[in-house]
């Protein structure tokens, strides 16, 4: 939009302004993503140094921003970061003040840039900040060794969860809590394992003949969906957490694989080979017959994911490399985000890690769905793939 | 909105001027967020003790399980994994019988079953020993995918074992999915060399 003169712009804001019924709004329209490309959102920083601002500008640019001049942003961001982080956003063109000077105590300066980071997007743009959330993934230790690790969604604070020199993979989160679910070869055989992460409790919850893997909490923390494989073929199973209540969801003679939960907790949308390639299908966690979900445009697609809020399912398929796509969780058109695998959102429904191979190794990266910018995750660990977002 | 109305006007002038006293009260931060005390460490589990039983359900026979032979043209496990898959294992016996698969495909192909029959002779004339099939995929597959189709490989081996006449009870599973390719290499050769199914006889202490 190209605007000849600041009374103009003055009165389009103000027209906005009127009409709104929320004031504070201002000339940002909040909408939710309803799939297609978003430019990112231009604003500047100053005032920021060292460790702070490098934190600051990766939690924006991860959030659908990207930095530029102060006089070609939309949105001045300045502050300090001398003892404590403080930081206001003012709507260059209105001059109105998203973000009133705001500073932070305790905490680390890390911790305290995240902080501003999650109130500059909330102000801006009315959405929830990930940038205190966490991660878990799979670390190659040597060829077939792996273990579980949690960290910061950035890659900082990055903590082993297993260290049993086996092969330990397929981490997820019980939600809003500091509690994990994941497959180990511990045992010799493919087992999956409870663990608390406040008290380092770890129990085994399946560990049937064959094949025990792929485990999905539901959003309210009350079942576990896996593959079981004792059956005589790779099966959908649901149990309570504990791994009492066991039923099984799907009868076929071919493999499934990788179920995840719907939003409401109601459905299982898994990968099967049942009808040659590996497609999406959706169940009923009480059980009954399977449906697919059409995806239009990609053939063999794995490790689908359900976004929290119920709209969108990614998953992978394998082109001439692997890459992320979307479709609605009713099936449709695919549409290709990036170049990667094994995708899991974040619990704002725009942002999902993911894993590339980079030569011999696989790294985690962060991707905005709507503008399709992609930033690694920085880590020092070796190969890091199959990643989780606590939610 | 080229002709604003003198309305607009004197709104916009009320807002300029309310906007500049607060740019002046917004010197000093107004918001003071303490960033709450980090939660302790992840507990290290290396001194978390054996892994305790398994919940009473899982035993055969009980409560909310469906039966398992409800999935047609498969042969259901058994229900707990016995003693056998603790029993020494012999990897070199049966190397020479390692079979491999098609691309994205867990059927045992025709070209391949004359090395399931040779398992299925050997397994006659040792009726002491059990068999392990270890199933393993190639890297152009994401990782739990893998680890489905592995098992699927290793079950469809079993599945044609049994046929031969080898009891159910004696041929165990185990997918290893991507994660231990025969070939490290990233080509046709290489991944034709890690579709396969490994032979592992457990043999009685």
């Amino acid at each position: 939009m190209k605007l000849n003169s600041a009374f103009s712009l003055a009165c389009l804001a103000l027209a906005i302004h009127i009409n709104s019924p929320a004031a504070e709004d201002e000339d940002i329209t909040i909408r939710d993503w309803v799939g297609g490309p978003e430019r990112p959102i231009p604003i500047s920083m100053a005032g920021f140094t060292g460790q702070v601002q490098s934190i600051l500008k990766f939690d924006l640019e991860v959030a659908g921003f990207e930095i530029v001049e102060p006089e070609t942003a939309q949105f001045n961001i300045t502050g300090s970061n001398n003892g404590q982080v403080e930081g206001t956003v003012v709507d260059r063109i209105s001059k109105a003040t998203k973000l009133p000077r705001r500073a932070y105590t305790g905490g680390t300066p890390r911790t305290q840039t995240h902080a501003l980071a999650d109130d500059i997007v909330k102000a801006i743009t009315g959405r929830a900040g990930i940038a205190k959330t966490k991660i878990a993934f799979k670390v190659e230790s040597s060829q077939g060794k792996s273990e579980i690790y949690v960290s910061d969604y950035d890659g900082a604070n990055a903590i082993a969860v297993t260290k049993d020199d086996s092969m330990a993979v397929a981490p997820a989160w019980v939600p809003a809590k500091r509690w994990l679910f994941y497959t180990s070869y511990k045992s010799s055989w493919p087992d999956i394992y409870s663990h608390d992460l406040n008290t380092g409790e770890r129990k085994v919850v399946a560990r049937y003949s064959g094949l025990n893997t792929s485990p999905a909490i539901s959003p309210d923390g009350r079942f576990l969906a896996m593959i079981l494989s004792k059956s005589g073929s790779p099966d959908v199973y649901v149990a309570n957490l504990d791994g009492t209540g066991l039923r099984q969801l799907t009868k076929t003679r071919e493999d499934e694989s990788s179920p995840c939960w719907s939003a409401d907790g109601k459905n299982v949308c898994f990968v099967s080979r049942a009808g040659g390639r590996p497609a999406l299908y959706v169940v009923s966690a009480d059980g009954g017959a399977m449906r697919q979900i059409k995806t239009i445009g990609a053939g063999s697609v794995t490790e689908p994911e359900w976004s929290p809020n119920g709209k969108w399912i990614v998953f992978t398929v394998l082109r001439r490399e692997f890459e992320i796509c979307l479709v609605p969780a009713e099936g449709g058109e695919a549409r290709t985000l990036a170049a990667g695998e094994d995708a899991s959102w974040a619990p704002n429904s725009r942002t999902i890690i993911f894993a590339r191979r980079v030569g011999n190794k696989r790294v985690l990266s962060l991707l905005d769905a709507p503008t399709k910018r992609v930033k690694d995750v920085k880590l020092n660990l070796g190969s890091a793939s199959q990643p989780s977002w606590a939610k | 909105m080229n002709r604003p109305s003198f309305l607009n006007l004197s709104i916009m002038i009320g807002l300029a001027l309310s906007l500049s006293v607060a740019g002046c009260k917004n010197k000093r931060p107004t918001g003071i967020t303490r960033i709450p005390e980090p939660q302790p460490p992840v507990i290290d589990n290396s001194a978390s003790p054996g892994i305790p039983a398994i919940p009473s359900n899982t035993s055969p026979g009980s409560g909310s399980t469906l039966p398992t032979d409800a999935n047609i043209g498969t042969t259901a496990l058994p229900e707990e994994r016995g003693p056998a898959l603790s029993w020494p294992q012999d990897r070199e016996t049966l190397k020479a019988q390692t079979l491999y698969f098609d691309y994205d495909k867990a059927t045992v192909q025709a070209s391949e079953r004359s090395k399931v029959e040779s398992v299925a002779s050997y397994l006659k004339n040792e009726a002491a020993v059990h068999l392990l099939v270890e199933g393993h995929c190639d890297e152009r597959g994401t990782e739990e995918y893998n680890r489905s189709l592995g098992e699927r490989r290793a079950l469809a081996v079993r599945e044609y074992l049994i046929t031969l006449g080898v009891g159910p009870e004696r041929v165990h599973t185990k997918s290893l999915g991507e994660s231990q390719p025969a070939d490290p290499g990233h080509d046709d050769a290489a991944w034709k060399k890690n579709r396969r199914a490994e032979f592992v006889l457990l043999r009685p202490r």
